[in-house]
Formats: C-alpha cells, structure tokens, sequence
C-alpha cells in the first residue's frame, strides 16, 4: 500500500512540476504582447528630440531631408489637447524649410548670373532673395513663439524632473540657434552678391538680336538662325554666342566682322507643336570685364510632324500560361506605314511585332504572373516624322475554376474498399492528367485524370474505434496546367462499423445482465423478524457440493463446514445457496443463543477468508478449527 | 471499499479527468492555427483557408503559385532546408516571417546575404500606442502593398545587407534599433527608416522577408492596413500554407499530439480489436467471477 501511495504522489509531482519546466528555455526577447492590453504612451523627450533633429537638417541645408522626416512626424498618434499645436507647429517648419530652399537656391542663380555678367536677371533674383529672407525671419520668430509654447503645454522647465525631457529641450533650443545663425549667413551672403551686382551694372550693356528661316518645320529637318550683336552702339566681331532650344543647347555661333552670325539647326525628334530658341552672349577672357551678358528675344519655332492614333482591345480576364489576343489599329497620319508595337504586362515586354494599320497580336501571360489585377500596354514607337503612343488598359489575371463531379457513397460499411468515379472540368473543357488524391480518415488514394478529365480511385476505408458515424471525405484536385486553380472538395459519408457496433452490443448486454444480478441480490430482505423466520415451513436440506479445501483457507472454511454442519442439524435449518453468512448467523442467534459468541467469531473469520485480499494467518486456522470444535462441543452437550 | 480500491478508482477517475481538459482545452501558443485567442493563428488559417503544415515534407510537389508563411522559431535540418530551397527554386513564394528565431539559418542556406537583425525595433514617435508596436509608414508600390498605407509591427526587427530596389517597406525616421535593449536611442544606435519588408527573387521563385512574424497573429490583423497586407498575399497565390513544425510546442500541444497520436493507434485494427477485447474482460470479469467463485461461497 506504501509503495502504490509513493508512486502516486511522485507522478503528481511531476505533473504539477513538468509543465513550467519549458519556461526555463524560452527565448530572451519577448516575440509580441496583446496590443489590446498595451499602454498608450506618448514619449516627449523622443517628440522633442527629433523635432531638434529635424531643425538641425535644415540647418546644414538639407531641407528635402527635414521636409521629408517633418512628414512623418504627421503619422504619430498625438493626444488630442496637442493635436492642433502640433500640427502648425509642423507647418510653420514645413514653409520655413521651403522658404529657406527657394532663399538658397535663388541665390545660387544670383550668384551663377552676377559670374556670367547677367546683371537684369540678377537683379530679379536679389529682389526675390531679399523678400525671402524677410519671410523666412518671420517664420522663425514663430517657430521659436510655438516652441515656447509647446514647452509649457507638456510642462517643460528648468525643474523638470526628467532628464531626457531637459536634455531633449535643450537640444531643440540649440537648433533654433543654429537656423538663426543660417539665416544670418545667408542674408550677409545677399548683401555681398548685391554689391557685386552694383559692380557690374557699369560695364557696357549689349544687344542681340535672334531670326529664323522658315519659320515652320518638320522634326527632324533643318533651319537657319540668325542674327546681330551689338554693344555701345556698334557691331561686336568675333565673339561667340549660343543657341538653346528649349533650354538644350544646339548650336553655338561666332560672329562676324558685322557682328552678324549664321547657324543651322536640326530640329529634334521631339513631337510638340511648338519649340523655342534663344541666342545667348555671354563675355569671356577679357570681355568680362568690359561687356555685359545679353539674351535675344525667344523665337518660336512652329514644329510639325505626323499624329499617331492608337485603338486597342483585348479581354478583361486572361489566366497565366495562356495565350490571349490584343486588336487594335494604329493611325500614322494619312499613310498606312509599318509601325513596330511592344506589348507589356506591367514592366515586362511580351511581345514586339511590326504593324501596319489593323493588327491582331497573339500573346501568352507569363505562367509565373500573380493573380489580380495588372496593366496591359501597348506602345507605338515613334518614328521619324511620326511620333508614338502608348495605351494601357487594366487586366485581371486570374486561375481558371476547376469543377468536379464524382460519385460518392452515402452510406459505407467499414472495413471496405470504396470505389470512386468522377470527372474532372473547367471551362476550357475537361483537365487531363490532373492530381485527384482522395482521403478518409488516415487512409488516402491518389490518381491522375484521363485525356477526357475522368479518374477513377479505389479507397480502402479500414477499420477503427467508431461503430456509427459520419465521416469526412476529402477530394483534392491539383490541376498541371498553371491556369488552373487547385480545388479541395469534402463529402460526408455515414459510415457502420459491424465489428465495433456488435462488440458494444455485447457490452450492453454483458453490462445489462451484471446490473440484473446484482439487482436480485440487493432484493434480499434484510433483518427479517426471527417469528417469520420461525413460522417459515422448514426448508428442504440442499445437499450442497463441498469441494476440497486447501491450505489455511481451506482449513478456516472447513473449520466453518464442520461449525455450520452441526448448526444446520441442531436447527434442522439448511444455509440456502442464496443466504449469507452473515445471514444465516443472524437466523440461528435466537434459536442457539449458546453458541451465538463462538459461530458469529466463526463467521467473522470465514468471511475474512472468503472475501479479504490478506493472507490468513496459520493461527487464524487454527482459532476457526477451534471454535468449529467448541461449537460442536457444546451442541453435542445438549445445552442449547 | 477497500483504501487500495479507492486509489486505484481515484486515479483511473484524475486520469480521464486530466485527459479530457487536456483535449478539450484551448491551445494558447504563439502562431498555432488551433489558438483562438490574441496570439494566436487560427484567423488567418479559417479567413483564408492556409493550411497548416506540421512538416515541411508536406509541401506540394509543384510549388508554382504557392506561398508558405515560416515562422521559423526553432532550428532547421539540412533535408528542411532542401526542402524550402526546393520550394522556392520551382516557383513557390517563401514569406519568411522573423524577429528573434532562426530565419538567418534559412536566408544563409538559400545563399542571401539579406539578414534578420535580431535586435529590437522601437519607434518612440510613429507608433500604435508605444514604441514596442512600430508604425510601418513607407510602403513601396507593389501588389503585395496595395490599398495600404501602414502596417503595425509588435516587438519586432529590422533586416541588414539590403537593397533600396527590393525594399518593400521601411520603418519611419523616427524608429532606432535598440541595441543594448535599454528602451532609449544611443548616438551609435541605427535610426530609420530602416527596411522591415524585403523581396528576393530566387530561381522561379521569391522570398519575402517580414521582419516580425507578429503581423500574422489574430489580434494584429485588424489594427492599420495588416490585413491587407495579409488579404495581399493571399490574393497574389493559388495555394496558402502556414509552417507549424518550427514554433517550439508547449507541455499543453505536446499532451494533445501524445493524445492524438493515442488515438490514431488505437484507430489501427489490432489495437482497436485489443481494446474493445480489454473492456469485455472488464466489463464481464465481475460474472466471470461470481460464476467461478458461486460454488466456494455457498
């Protein structure tokens, strides 16, 4: 008993033990936590700190960079109290990073136009840049205004208790310092180039002038430029001039002795209706120091070419691996010339033909193409005098449905093979040489389809724990073709299991008849009235089978025979196979009341011996063998 | 009643009490399809029917247009590793979806040079209500990023040795890479944007590297746009799978695999016919006995 209690409480232990063990070998980082449990937090001294990082990009005039970051700063989730002064305190940086941009870059021009000599262009900039300047000090004073602001209403000040908080503020007021430094130097730097620009307004202004011939042209053709430069009232010879169309250099052109110059220009293969040419003079060597730069009137040149019209058609729905057709017409101009067409999904290339006119194009969707939706373009290459096009329509790339229709049984008998036919379809037709694996429980089959889409496959459904029940049939499809999607179909089947079914039947009825029993032996009346007992009529002795005993149980149940024998004739009562010793004790008590101690101790002993799992003692026989003797004694005494 | 007895009918009793809890009870483990609760799989594995994976050999034979999610939070065998590097070469799309497990062991065998950082991601400023839940804000144009603005990442990394052109989402400038895990951003510590979503193409195939596996649990899908995310990658596949093999298994998934392994023999039909053979010896053994020992008790 000792041994069983130790093994029970030692299994216990462990189990309560074991399951905590794991704890110790989980991973050192926590993996996630339950955003619905987790804590808002807006951290000030990060607000604050970056703020500072910000404001020191634009101070080292990066200020695409701080436009960029200041963006972001838009996408924290700011408590509302703060929401508004955050957000004009983002779009006072945001015009003053803009302002400070347009300040550098229009002194840069300045600069750039003061080198050439371009002394009216550099003014225009001077004027802007001084304007800018005057904006962008505004600007500042309210940045700084919001930044006290700011520190009041998240109680920033000198006693702030937390030291990234200071230290972040701190760090942001530094940077306030060095914008205000930046805007000094570049305000001393539009003071120096407008004292430059005061220098140059005394060298000798010049003149030029710009025509062309003719005025109108095809892409592709060529033109003749020209003109005159003049300066303090005479022709200027030899000096050597520019010409730009929209902006892209040329030609270039020296003067001559009258100052005039002649160049000719091939209009590129650009398809607007219009261009514009400018011829620029700028000094060189040692005519910077004595003449200004000059620009000619802009000149439009009217550009013509050929319009290409472009018209296409195609599916709304193609499915990878699959050919499909693209119709369309291309219109160059009046003619019907060759025209080369690319056809792109997406950014990939699928096809390049020659066409002339109508044209139907034959392409395959890449089998590898994601499912969704995706752009067809088809692009006419310019060419010459005919200018390209381009259109894109939108697709869906998508798999194509597969279909089954397979016959399945209702009903099936367990252990049994199951035979199954089907088709296999999709809207093409039937799917060859598809993979159709079926599956019941742990058992599975698979099979491939015929050229005509059918399969047949043998499933053995063997036997298991269930007696009655439904059971799940998978049938799974996995097509070869790429364009077709894969396709999970489950059944439900009643399934009998005879063997399980009449095993439990047995149960029952083996379990029906235990509880019988038993029922019959508790039916037995108990502590019946010893004058019914008495009135009964005498039973008829029962010649009851006594088989040989052995050992100690033998001898203390033989003990108890030779005790039960003597009683049974003393009373003329025999002990009935359905009486108990202990009732057959309590029935003789009132008729033997001598013997009644020494027969119950019997009994008690018998008993024991009949029903308890302990070993019986040698002298507990002996006890019994006594008492059977003391019985017998006293009844042959006749003193009962 | 015997003491012996009472033991013995009280241990039978715990042990069928503990069986059934143990098999009715919810799984709580991280990414387990079967766990219904926060951090848990099981809505990406109903919503969109991923089938789960207890073992890579189980991966289809024709990977094209296939996706496998890989939670790789325990080691890797070389025939595992043939395995994912078979998948992706044929045309399957690998997500590889890590922070603090053992997705290097994977990008190193496919020949990448793309890494999982390891270390923790925090943006104190662009952030789902701390700096623990980074809000993803630069999302490059790509079908797997469409219709979303942002993603919610939770306790997550950031991946090293990338390329700007195959990045596919990047943290804000505002996030760092908490290095010695004090919370705070240190002069020498990485700031952003830092890439936490990348492609690599390999072979036929693609590798998407997700820098927290987190974006997959049920109860981040619904926070920003991760459910798009999510609804992308299931739009742009045919067949959806989600690895269970490599999440390490609690006492609680181990007891209910016991279980069901239990079961599954006990489905074979010797040990079915053993065990319906045990309980008619039990169940009859009381007749049985009182048949035989009728003739010493009377």
């Amino acid at each position: 008993m000792k041994r069983l209690v130790i093994i029970i409480s030692v299994i216990a232990v462990l189990g309560i033990i074991s399951p905590g063990l794991p704890a110790l070998g989980q991973p050192n980082r926590t993996p996630h936590e339950n955003p619905g449990m987790a804590t808002d937090l807006l951290d000030t001294a990060a607000l604050l700190f970056h703020y500072s990082q910000i404001l020191n990009l634009a101070a080292s005039m990066k200020y695409q960079d701080a436009g960029e970051t200041l963006k972001e700063i838009r996408e924290i989730d700011i408590p509302d109290e703060l929401r508004y002064l955050i957000d004009r305190y983002n779009d006072l940086c945001q015009q003053l990073f803009t302002t400070l941009d347009s300040l550098e870059n229009t002194l840069n021009e300045a600069s750039d136009l003061i080198d050439h000599n371009r002394s009216d262009e550099a003014k225009q900039r001077l004027d802007t840049a001084e304007v800018l300047i005057r904006d962008a000090s505004f600007l500042l004073a309210d940045i700084e205004t919001a930044t006290d602001t700011l520190s009041n209403r998240l109680r920033i000040s000198a006693s702030t208790t937390e030291n990234r908080v200071r230290e972040a503020y701190a760090r942001l007021q530094e940077s306030l310092e060095q914008l205000r430094r930046l805007l000094e130097r570049l305000y001393n730097l539009q003071q120096s180039l407008t004292e430059r620009y005061t220098e140059i307004t005394a060298l000798v202004p010049t003149r030029l002038s710009l025509n062309i011939m003719p005025v109108s042209a095809f892409v592709g053709d060529t033109i003749t430029a020209f003109g005159t430069l003049s300066g303090d009232g005479t022709f200027l010879p030899d000096k050597n001039l520019t010409l730009a169309l929209d902006n892209r250099l040329v030609a270039t052109a020296t003067t001559g002795t009258n100052g005039g110059f002649l160049a000719n220009i091939t209009i590129p293969y650009k398809y607007t209706d219009t261009m514009t040419l400018v011829a620029v003079y700028e000094p060189v060597d040692g005519d910077t120091g004595k003449y200004l730069a000059s620009q000619s009137p802009p000149v439009i040149i009217n550009t013509m070419f050929y319009r290409t019209l472009l018209e296409i058609s195609t599916t709304q729905t193609v499915h990878p691996g699959l050919p499909f057709t693209i119709s369309g017409q291309v219109i160059s101009g009046d003619s019907n010339i060759d025209r080369t067409i690319d056809v792109l999904l997406d950014d990939t290339r699928l096809a390049e033909e020659i066409v002339s006119g109508q044209f139907s194009v034959e392409v395959t969707t890449p089998e590898h193409a994601l499912p969704g939706n995706h752009n067809i373009t088809v692009a006419v290459v310019p060419h010459e005098r005919y200018a390209g096009i381009s259109k894109a329509r939108s697709i869906n790339i998508s798999m194509l449905p597969v279909y089954i229709d397979a016959q399945t049984p209702s009903l099936i008998l367990l252990p049994k093979s199951i035979r199954i036919h089907g088709t296999v379809n999709y809207d093409l037709g039937p799917v060859p040489d598809a993979r159709v694996s079926l599956t019941l429980n742990n058992s599975s089959s698979t099979v491939r389809t015929s050229p005509d889409g059918s399969f047949t496959a043998l499933l053995k459904a063997p036997i298991d724990l269930s007696f009655i029940g439904q059971k799940e049939m998978t049938i799974d499809v996995e097509p070869l073709e790429p364009w077709a999607t894969n396709l999970k179909v489950e059944r439900q089947l009643i399934a009998i299991n005879p063997l399980t079914t009449g095993l439990i039947l047995v149960i029952l009825v083996a379990l029906t008849l235990l509880v019988c029993r038993r029922s019959q032996t508790a039916y037995e009346p108990k502590g019946s009235p010893l004058a019914e007992i008495i009135e009964l009529p005498a039973p008829t002795p029962l010649k009851v089978p006594r088989p040989g005993l052995t050992g100690i149980k033998g001898r203390i149940l033989s003990a108890y025979w030779g005790g039960l024998e003597a009683i049974e004739k003393m009373c003329g009562i025999n002990m009935a196979p359905h009486i108990t010793l202990r009732e057959f004790l309590r029935m003789i008590k009132a008729l033997l009341p001598k013997i009644t101690g020494q027969f119950s101790e019997l009994t008690t002993i018998a008993e024991n011996a009949l029903y308890s799992g302990y070993r019986q003692h040698k002298d507990t026989a002996a006890t019994a063998e006594q008492l059977a003797e003391d019985i017998k004694e006293e009844l042959g005494r006749g003193t009962t | 009643m015997g003491l012996r007895k009472f033991l013995i009918i009280l241990t039978a009793a715990l042990v069928i009490m503990l069986i059934m809890t143990t098999w009715f009870l919810p799984l709580d483990e991280d990414f387990r399809v079967e766990n219904p609760l926060w951090n848990g799989a099981r809505d990406i594995s109903t919503d969109f029917t991923a089938k789960p994976l207890e073992s890579l050999t189980d991966l289809p034979a024709s990977p094209q247009g296939a996706t496998l999610v890989l939670v790789p939070y325990l080691d890797f065998t070389t025939e595992e590793l043939d395995q994912l590097n078979r998948f992706v070469r044929e045309g399957g799309r690998l997500i590889l979806a890590d922070d603090y497990g053992h997705g290097n062991q994977v990008l190193e065998y496919l020949g990448l040079k793309t890494r999982f950082s390891g270390e923790t991601l925090l943006d104190p400023l662009t952030n789902y209500k701390n700096k623990q839940f980074p809000r993803i804000i630069h999302l490059e144009a790509d079908p797997l990023t469409a219709n979303t603005e942002s993603l919610v990442f939770n306790h997550a990394t950031c991946l090293i040795n990338t390329a700007n052109t195959s990045t596919l989402a990047s943290s804000s400038s505002f996030s760092f890479l908490d290095q010695n895990d004090n919370g705070i951003w240190e002069e020498d510590e990485p700031v952003g944007p830092l890439p936490v979503v990348y492609r690599h193409n390999l072979g036929s195939g693609q590798v998407i590297l997700v820098a927290d596996p987190s974006l997959f649990i049920n109860s981040m899908r619904t926070i920003d746009e991760n459910n798009s995310f999510i609804q992308n990658i299931v739009a742009t596949t045919t067949r959806l799978y989600i690895d269970q093999s490599h999440l390490p298994p609690s006492e609680l998934h181990q007891t209910k695999s016991l279980l069901a392994q239990s079961r599954e023999y006990l489905n074979m039909p010797l040990a079915t016919a053993g065990l319906v053979t045990l309980v008619l010896i039990i169940t009859l053994k009381p007749i049985w006995h009182k048949k035989e020992e009728g003739p010493e008790m009377t």
